[in-house]
């Protein structure tokens, strides 16, 4: 959280290597999960507001030539008598009339990857200048780490990810989250970040008897399961083998699932922090499995390393 | 980038949208899960009454088995009152951002409609 000038309390973001930070009622609503283009839709209770999108590897010289093209294209969908060029300090943008609002769009290429920004601000009036220059400021480029971790933050998560994953899926429905990322190479393996709410509709006899029933027993063996405690918060930490399906499951072989469970206390979510990969023999390297914090700002850092250190 | 043009950018016209409840609608039974089991009972048409409906016992009504979140925004309808105030409790109650408790009202709200167990009335701007 970050207090602005104008006393919004601002929350950041973080999605495929950008940063931003937006009014902590304002929520996404839509999103494209691409690193090379995509885009980010917020809204606030009544109406979509901001949006932010991105192309990497952008052949736009500057940002002042994208402005020109979009007006020029602007012109030529017959809308041009409408739309002028605005200036914010480090943007350039237009203004144009959207039926019965006004739309403003600014451009800036970050020089990383020449990545080409364009925030769209949905209906001016319904947002405060003096916030929108708060947040198209706070839009930053969050290159990877020292050790090559990618941060992320969003639909109320808050994770780490090495930087040899990629995501792969990303559902997001009211009241659950799930985001997958996949590593290729010989082992491929999988990291899971999910939140779900609601809990007491769909969890039936506790956390660890909820996570049992989620397996089918003839396909899965448990390893090792126990609670720890951290922060207060009790997190099922366990290992688990998955037998292949299918009529050649036992020519395949079979995956080893790390997990760190839990629910936690400030906002009543459960969150799962997994870790998959093929082959039951190899050696784990427990440093790149990235982490998890969810809303009391518990993180799983460190937690499956401390646990399984010596069983890989 | 993206084509954004086409979105609807506004809903303040469903929120301010005030929902009742179907008088007509009996509860039969409330489970011990939260759900809910109610009828809405059928318009007598003119073969329905004596000696026919003596011969062929035709239904007093539909009955609709609501499940516990169901059951829940079914409550929440008794007294007239927006969607907005729904999805404010509901996000409070379940502990949802408004959002997510949003989406999931509205569609449960469209649901209780079209099994005519809720209407809703919309206002003028």
């Amino acid at each position: 959280m970050k207090e602005t000038g104008a006393g919004t309390v601002l929350s950041s973001c973080i999605w495929q290597g950008l940063g931003i930070s937006i009014p902590p009622e304002w929520e996404i609503l839509r999103f494209r999960k691409d690193y090379r283009s995509g885009f980010l839709l917020w809204a606030d209770r009544y109406g979509y507001r901001f949006q932010l999108s991105w192309q990497r590897q952008s052949s736009a010289r500057n940002a002042r030539e994208v402005c020109t093209d979009f007006l020029g294209k602007s012109s030529l969908a017959g809308e041009g008598d409408s739309s002028r060029r605005v200036k914010d300090r480090i943007w350039e943008g237009v203004e144009s009339r959207k039926e019965d609002r006004t739309e403003q769009r600014f451009f800036k290429i970050l020089p990383r990857e020449r990545c080409l920004l364009e925030a769209v601000v949905v209906d001016k009036n319904r947002v405060k200048a003096k916030l929108m220059d708060e947040i198209l400021d706070s839009v930053t480029d969050v290159p990877p780490g020292e050790q090559g971790e990618q941060a992320w933050r969003g639909f109320g998560m808050d994770f780490e990810v090495p930087y040899e994953f990629e995501i792969h899926k990303c559902s997001v429905l009211p009241g659950s989250t799930t985001i997958d990322f996949v590593e290729g190479g010989e082992q491929p393996s999988e990291l899971t970040y999910c939140r779900m709410g609601m809990v007491a509709h769909w969890m039936r006899g506790g956390l660890e008897n909820w996570w049992e029933s989620q397996w089918q027993k003839r396909l899965t063996k448990v390893v090792h399961s126990n609670f720890v405690n951290k922060d207060g918060i009790d997190i099922l930490v366990e290992e688990r083998h998955l037998k292949p399906e299918g009529a050649f499951g036992k020519l395949r072989r079979t995956r080893r699932l790390f997990s760190c469970l839990w629910i936690d206390s400030r906002d009543g979510r459960f969150y799962r922090h997994s870790f998959q990969r093929i082959g039951k023999s190899l050696e784990m390297d427990f440093s790149k499995v990235g982490s998890l914090s969810g809303g009391s700002g518990f993180t799983t850092k460190g937690i499956m390393e401390e646990v399984f250190h010596g069983e890989g | 980038m993206a084509k954004d043009s086409k979105l609807k950018s506004d809903w303040r016209d469903m929120l301010r949208a005030k929902v009742m409840r179907n008088e007509a609608v009996q509860v039969l039974r409330s489970n011990e899960d939260g759900s809910l089991e109610v009828e809405l009972p059928f318009r007598k048409r003119w073969f329905m009454h004596k000696p026919i409906n003596l011969i062929f016992p035709f239904r007093k009504g539909k009955k609709i088995r609501l499940d516990p979140i169901g059951a829940e925004v079914f409550s929440a309808c008794a007294q007239k009152r927006t969607v907005e105030s729904i999805v404010d409790w509901f996000a409070e109650e379940e502990r949802l951002s408004f959002h997510e408790s949003r989406m999931t009202v509205s569609s449960y709200l469209r649901i209780l409609m079209q099994e005519g167990l809720v209407a809703m009335e919309r206002r003028k701007k």
